[in-house]
């Protein structure tokens, strides 16, 4: 005969021990299919107490002094201090921000840095070239860029030929042969150095 | 009342849940005693949890120091009962214990202490091998809420409180391991 429903639990407390059930005890007596079950049940609960490997008169002594003995050594070891009494769970979560703030900074270091390009910039020479005879002005549109050696001083940055296109207003006055001289060929077979040097005199007329 | 008698008077208590709490926090202030008298009262089924797991007393002594090393070392992570919270240091203590030696392999006898009080008849012996095989079997959730219930003889509301479930869901656990265990002897074997 199985056992009633709804007592099964308070039948395990009682055959482990845990409360006298004065309730359980009446309806024990009244019903043979649970008192079936508890005896089951008790038979077997005896049958791991039996296993367990502790004797009634095993000896402990000594054993908390060893091991005191023992967390003081783990105490000397171990670093101490607010770190250590913190409660894990503290630990962690400052372990993650320090762990976000340190991944944060090394980004911002570690960051390839993208050379800045400013867009076209236009130059525009502060007087007439001497050795081009009262030349316009020369409106140059070019790009910041590698490998110039022309320097503008008004820009503060370098301006190579290359970088020199379009959008010129030739040279209007003739040579000393009456020829008309254009930009290209007033700078045609100058040097880098050549240039440089004619960018200076422009700078400095006197 | 002087601490001295505060101290004695917690040894007395067995089961005091507020005396434990009050040697916590005075071990938290740093009494050292204290510590040892937690010690001494809960040294039992700690005892009885680690020689269930290990392989010898020496192995056995091992592990419930290093269970009372390691709630002193974690002490600040207590938010409930002392006791419970012992208890699931030492089960979880002793099945890494016996994951990492693997010297509790299914249906060995582990190694008999040489004491007298296990002097016992074969028969018994093997009975007891059976059961120890039959435990074995039990799903991980069911052999701990066996352990902490007959070995560290925690109440079910404190192996609850120790596995993070409920009371009941303790006690079914419990029944089920129990069926589970009468089934696997059979109801002669087990004793009834």
């Amino acid at each position: 005969m199985p056992a009633c429903e709804g007592w099964a639990l308070r039948i395990v407390a009682d055959v482990t021990g845990e409360a006298e059930d004065r309730e359980l005890e009446r309806h024990l007596a009244s019903c043979s299919g649970c008192r079936a079950e508890a005896k089951l049940l008790a038979g077997t609960v005896a049958a791991i107490r039996e296993t367990r490997r502790v004797p009634e008169d095993l000896s402990l002594a000594g054993f908390a002094s060893r091991v005191a003995e023992r967390a003081e050594r783990f105490r000397d070891r171990s670093p101490r201090g607010l770190w250590w009494t913190a409660s894990r769970g503290t630990r962690y979560s400052l372990g993650v921000s320090l762990a976000a703030f340190v991944a944060s900074v090394a980004l911002v270091l570690v960051r390839p840095v993208r050379p800045v390009r400013p867009g076209p910039v236009t130059v525009r020479h502060h007087s007439a070239p001497l050795a081009l005879r009262q030349a316009a002005p020369v409106r140059v549109t070019g790009t910041a860029g590698a490998g110039s050696s022309a320097t503008n001083s008004a820009a503060g940055y370098q301006v190579t030929p290359d970088d020199i296109e379009g959008d010129m207003e030739l040279l209007a006055s003739p040579d000393d042969d009456g020829q008309d001289v254009s930009f290209d060929s007033a700078f045609a077979g100058l040097s880098n150095q050549d240039l440089k040097t004619f960018d200076q005199m422009l700078d400095n007329p006197s | 009342m002087p601490e001295e008698a505060v101290l004695a008077k917690a040894v007395q208590a067995s089961d005091a849940v507020d005396d434990d709490r009050q040697l916590v926090e005075a071990f938290r202030r740093g009494d050292r005693r204290a510590f040892e008298v937690l010690v001494k009262r809960h040294q039992r089924p700690v005892w009885a949890i680690a020689l269930r797991f290990a392989k010898d007393r020496d192995a056995a002594e091992d592990l419930a120091q290093r269970a009372f090393v390691q709630a002193l070392e974690r002490i600040g992570e207590l938010k409930g009962a002392f006791r419970p919270w012992l208890m699931r240091i030492a089960v979880n203590l002793s099945k890494n214990h016996v994951r990492d030696h693997a010297k509790f392999a299914r249906g060995e006898v582990p190694d008999r202490p040489v004491a007298p009080w296990f002097e016992e008849s074969l028969d018994e012996e093997r009975q007891r091998s059976r059961v120890r095989v039959a435990l074995s079997d039990l799903t991980r959730r069911q052999r701990e809420v066996v352990l902490l219930r007959i070995d560290a003889d925690l109440a079910f509301a404190e192996v609850a409180q120790a596995l993070g479930i409920t009371e009941n869901n303790a006690k079914v656990t419990f029944h089920q391991a129990v069926k589970k265990l009468k089934d696997r002897l059979g109801g002669e074997d087990a004793g009834v």
